[in-house]
């Protein structure tokens, strides 16, 4: 079937390592990672991920003051009029949690974050709120391309947004995933991901002439389960398997044509073991890989945007990122994990995610 | 017809297509292992899951009853699942919170559940479905927004959808779900997806 082409562009983050895509690049090509050392109230020190402080993302409502300065941001350039069909999809694993730290469990509900999301876009429809887990911010990225292949609009705003939290830090702290260093995706020593925070989002749309700063043309997305545990990934890389065989096949591509993989990479033992698992049974033995949580850190919802952007930004500038904090890979999966940068063997990216629930997401997208 | 099945929950009383089963005595939680006893389900996993998922589970376990569910055979490979609620992880949300203020030790049997999608994954595990699957979060169950989730989804080869509304938070638990042909899928269907959402 002729699918109508989706372009993707105007990109915009926010991270610990600075604001803007561009910049990213820029840092994660020329310096080291912004994951510090941090004291969170009651909580043992951590290394983490935290945006830099300044008047917006300190105090009450950060979450809210940080989707507003990525959602302006992405409105400056990418400018949508009343007479255009537009959708708006956010993509966040815990919104406004903070709200429930300080006694208010109703201001914490998460369609509420979409509610401001669509007042500052002044559009008339809420957005489609999409939670996945550590998926969501791929899942929400393939909703919207799939929207505007279907004809449900012609354009989409998806944005994607996490926040540290004492909740989150506790409850990973809990579960033995942080590692005591800066995380170090597909390392042998690897003992746990850093968590951190972001706020992510492009402009997708069916027509080339109307996304600023094009990155990318959209070739397809898939979702599967594994079906297998809650917590913890499949020993097999079952469900990450079949989103990479789904999603290849809708892009009509083989693993020879994929030139990048950015994975999820979060640091963990399990994790790591399944993506390199999955990878190899993908016959993606050879493709450069890399991970990007040693630079930020898992920022939850707002990680397959975030990564998926200045993935297909390096791309474009014919770099495919080293993964920072790799030293020697361990893994058990035969996999071509990237110690340095590399010159982009060409343009066609393939970009995971996985989540607790057993939820993975894969998307192909041809860097433009 | 794509729908093919229906049930629905609203606190207490469950209801598969036309007939109805009352649990009225004790609180939230004992209302809903009262529906789950008498569906008679060897599964003792429901009763360590979340209340959003319980939920989840109690709703969909019909459709793959072996003795007449609409989904009893079909291949789990091509099933997606779709959830919408408002309070999504809310009540797991709280009890976690209360634990780390209270005690101020988290537990990772309440924080995983933090995440409304774990839902989803308990009934992937319940029934083995390696399908696609979305969470979407909306103020009150609106089926018009189903309408591009069910088209991802069987853009993805999907061709039966576990698709339903679940709310949970203190006291109040509701739920509405139906089994949807995805191959036999009309637009025009989200009427009647919309009008099983009114009844309850």
């Amino acid at each position: 079937m002729q699918r109508i082409p989706v372009w993707i562009g105007a990109a915009h983050g926010i991270s610990a390592l600075g604001e803007g895509i561009d910049g990213h690049v820029e840092r994660m090509t020329s310096g080291g990672t912004a994951l510090r050392e941090w004291s969170v109230p009651a909580s043992k020190p951590l290394v983490a991920g935290r945006i830099p402080a300044d008047s917006l993302t300190e105090g009450p409502q950060r979450v809210q003051r940080l989707l507003d300065r990525c959602v302006d941001a992405l409105l400056a350039e990418a400018a949508p009029s009343g007479a255009e069909r537009w959708m708006l999809v956010l993509a966040t694993t815990k919104g406004d949690i903070e709200a429930l730290e300080r006694g208010d469990a109703a201001a914490s509900a998460l369609p509420l974050l979409g509610e401001r999301m669509r007042r500052r876009c002044g559009m008339a429809e809420p957005p489609l709120v999409i939670s996945l887990a550590c998926a969501s911010g791929t899942a929400a990225l393939i909703q919207a391309c799939s929207a505007i292949q279907q004809g449900h609009c012609d354009h989409a705003l998806v944005v994607g947004i996490d926040v540290l939290s004492r909740f989150v830090l506790d409850g990973f702290a809990s579960l033995y995933a942080l590692d005591a260093v800066p995380c170090r995706p597909f390392d042998a020593a690897r003992a746990g991901t850093s968590l951190g925070e972001a706020c992510a989002g492009v402009v997708v749309s069916r027509d080339k002439g109307r996304v600023p700063r094009l990155m990318g043309r959209w070739r397809g997305g898939a979702i599967a389960h594994d079906a297998n545990h809650i917590s913890g990934p499949s020993r097999t890389g079952e469900g990450l398997l079949r989103a990479v065989q789904s999603v290849s096949r809708q892009a009509g591509f083989s693993s020879a044509d994929i030139h990048a993989i950015n994975a999820h990479g979060t640091g963990t033992s399990y994790n790591d073991a399944m993506e390199s698992i999955a990878f190899e049974r993908a016959g993606l033995s050879e493709a450069p890989l890399s991970g990007y949580k040693g630079w930020f850190g898992h920022t939850l919802g707002a990680a397959g945007l975030l990564e998926t952007a200045i993935a297909l930004k390096a791309l474009q500038d014919g770099v495919v990122i080293r993964t920072e904090g790799l030293h020697e890979t361990g893994v058990p999966g035969r996999v071509n994990v990237l110690r340095e940068d590399a010159r982009a063997r060409g343009p066609v990216l393939l970009k995971t995610s996985s989540g607790f629930g057993g939820s993975n997401a894969a998307v192909i997208i041809e860097a433009a | 017809m794509s729908i093919l099945g229906t049930t629905s929950y609203r606190d207490g009383t469950f209801r598969i297509g036309d007939s109805r089963f009352d649990a009225t005595a004790g609180d939230a939680d004992a209302r809903l292992a009262s529906a789950w006893a008498a569906l008679a389900q060897d599964y003792p996993r429901f009763h360590r899951a979340d209340r959003l998922s319980r939920l989840v589970l109690l709703s969909a376990a019909p459709f793959f009853d072996p003795s007449g569910g609409p989904l009893r055979e079909v291949d789990p490979e091509h099933v997606g699942m779709l959830l919408l609620s408002c309070t999504g992880s809310m009540e797991s949300d709280a009890r976690y919170c209360k634990l780390l203020r209270d005690e101020g030790v988290a537990s990772p049997a309440l924080f995983v559940p933090t995440l409304p999608s774990i839902a989803l994954g308990e009934l992937s595990i319940r029934h083995g479905l390696h399908g696609s699957g979305l969470c979407l979060l909306m103020p009150a169950p609106e089926a018009a927004a189903l309408l591009p989730a069910i088209g991802m989804l069987r853009q993805q080869g999907m061709k039966w959808i576990v698709c339903g509304w679940a709310d949970t938070f203190a006291d109040h638990a509701r739920a509405a779900f139906v089994a949807i042909d995805a191959e036999a899928w009309s637009d025009h269907d989200i009427n009647r997806i919309q009008a099983h959402f009114d009844e309850q």
